[in-house]
């Protein structure tokens, strides 16, 4: 089963909440999301999520200069985006919950089979 | 233009590979310019922090670069279509404004009769012609060689672009009495330059607009230059270093042909000695250039018709300031980069060549 759908739909959620604990830039973002299990996100896929976040007006982006020398990008939640991120966590808290209960815990057709 | 060559040279191994092609399919792609700069230099960003901490460049941007780089530049959701398209046609309209101008002002000698008169567009469908074939040769070449390959050289390919747009350009005047694509010229006239008038008017309402989001962009321009020449700058120490391995090698080879030596401590002193000389050398330069206008100057003076002369002469004046300008400049930064490297070689007691291994 293709799962890319599944990541789609809490992908933004996700970014997000990474932003939502401080400034922030695209390789930190990229290098947490590997450390909590997202092996296969790449800048492909994490950009135009940043992209779609700023447009919306979830976060905010301030350029400076690197360490490295080249110019970065550095992220940061907005109000909105807070509020975004609450309402997110509450969706994806109820749909969890009844998919664990439809998933791991009794069915009723179960039952009557 | 940013200098991407010179960032992929501060890349080393599976990175500097990527990001060759990621640039050139962004270079190549038609992809919108302002999108192309920006994501090639964030990638960059990411790319010299990746490398430093060893992991590997699929970490980045996954198995399918080819995938990666069509999601990563993908601009629709940024730039609408129809406002690309609009921003094309009123700078083609601007073109053939400007031509017809030329045309009434400049070409005609005989007098011309607005409304009855016709010109000849032929130069310009043929550069609308060559547009469309150095955007298809660009996609062309990213399907065809970009990803195909191991590892790309961009040169021969954006010399073949040069050289396809120098030919158009050259050539197509050349025709123009042989094909001819006419229109009316008082209607052509008018019309181009009421849509240039429009268009003109609209960037100037945005730009007072927008005036505050404007000082903030040109202070991001201005600090992106400073990064972007610091590159450069690192890049071409690269490059010098390289250079001067180069003609080592070079004169030890000559040297032993000839049944002699050629020794590291001589190399370093005959680039000493070029970095003294480097004054000296722009005075000779200068010197040169100086003779030559001034021998223009006295002719004017000679001359029956000094008139095309004195134009002759101050374009000469003005080219040759701005060569005079060129050539200091890159003697300096030449001499820079000597001095560092040679100031860095002596401070760590290594040679150029490891010098240059240490970069690679």
């Amino acid at each position: 089963m293709d799962d890319t759908q599944l990541m789609k739909g809490i992908l933004e959620g996700c970014v997000l909440s990474v932003i939502a604990r401080g400034e922030t830039y695209g390789y930190e973002i990229l290098t947490e999301m590997e450390r909590v299990g997202f092996d296969d996100l790449g800048e492909g896929t994490l950009y135009p999520v940043l992209t779609r976040l700023d447009k919306n007006g979830y976060i905010s982006c301030r350029k400076a200069k690197s360490p490295l020398g080249p110019i970065r990008k550095y992220y940061t939640i907005t109000d909105t985006g807070r509020e975004r991120l609450d309402g997110f966590k509450k969706s994806y808290s109820k749909i969890t919950d009844s998919t664990n209960k439809v998933l791991f815990g009794e069915s009723n057709i179960k039952r009557e089979e | 233009m940013i200098d991407t060559l010179a960032m992929a040279n501060l890349l080393k191994g599976e990175y500097k590979e990527a990001f060759t092609k990621i640039d050139m399919f962004g270079s190549m792609g038609n992809v919108n310019i302002d999108i192309y700069e920006d994501r090639i230099l964030n990638l960059y960003d990411m790319f010299m922090e990746a490398q430093e901490e060893g992991k590997p460049v699929e970490k980045i941007i996954g198995k399918d670069i080819e995938g990666f780089c069509k999601a990563y530049y993908n601009c629709s959701e940024e730039k609408k279509w129809y406002v690309d398209l609009a921003k094309r046609f009123c700078n083609i309209m601007t073109i053939l404004f400007v031509y017809c101008l030329l045309e009434i002002f400049w070409v005609r000698e005989d007098k011309i009769v607005f409304f009855e008169d016709r010109i000849n567009i032929m130069p310009i469908v043929v550069g609308l012609i060559v547009g469309f074939i150095l955007v298809g040769l660009g996609k062309l070449i990213n399907k065809q060689v970009t990803f195909k390959k191991e590892k790309v050289n961009p040169a021969p390919y954006s010399i073949l672009l040069l050289v396809v747009f120098v030919v158009g350009v050259i050539f197509a005047p050349l025709f123009k009495d042989d094909i001819n694509i006419s229109l009316p010229l008082g209607v052509t006239t008018i019309v181009s330059g009421a849509i240039t008038g429009i268009y003109l008017l609209t960037i100037i309402i945005i730009k007072i607009v927008n005036r505050d989001k404007n000082k903030l962009l040109k202070e991001e321009k201005a600090q992106r230059k400073e990064v972007l020449d610091e590159i450069e700058f690192r890049a071409g120490i690269k490059d010098v270093a390289d250079g001067m391995v180069t003609r080592y090698n070079k004169k030890v080879t000559k040297h032993q042909k000839k049944g002699k030596t050629y020794t590291y401590d001589e190399f370093i002193q005959s680039i000493r000695k070029e970095i003294k000389d480097e004054k000296q050398c722009n005075i000779v330069v200068g010197v040169i250039l100086l003779i030559w206008a001034g021998i223009n100057v006295v002719k004017c003076f000679f001359e029956p018709e000094p008139i095309p002369l004195i134009v002759f002469t101050v374009i000469l004046i003005v080219v040759e300031i701005f060569i005079y300008k060129w050539f200091v400049k890159f003697n300096r930064e030449q001499t820079m980069s000597y001095e560092i490297i040679l100031g860095e070689c002596e401070k760590r007691d290594i040679t150029v060549d490891e010098y240059v291994k240490e970069m690679e």
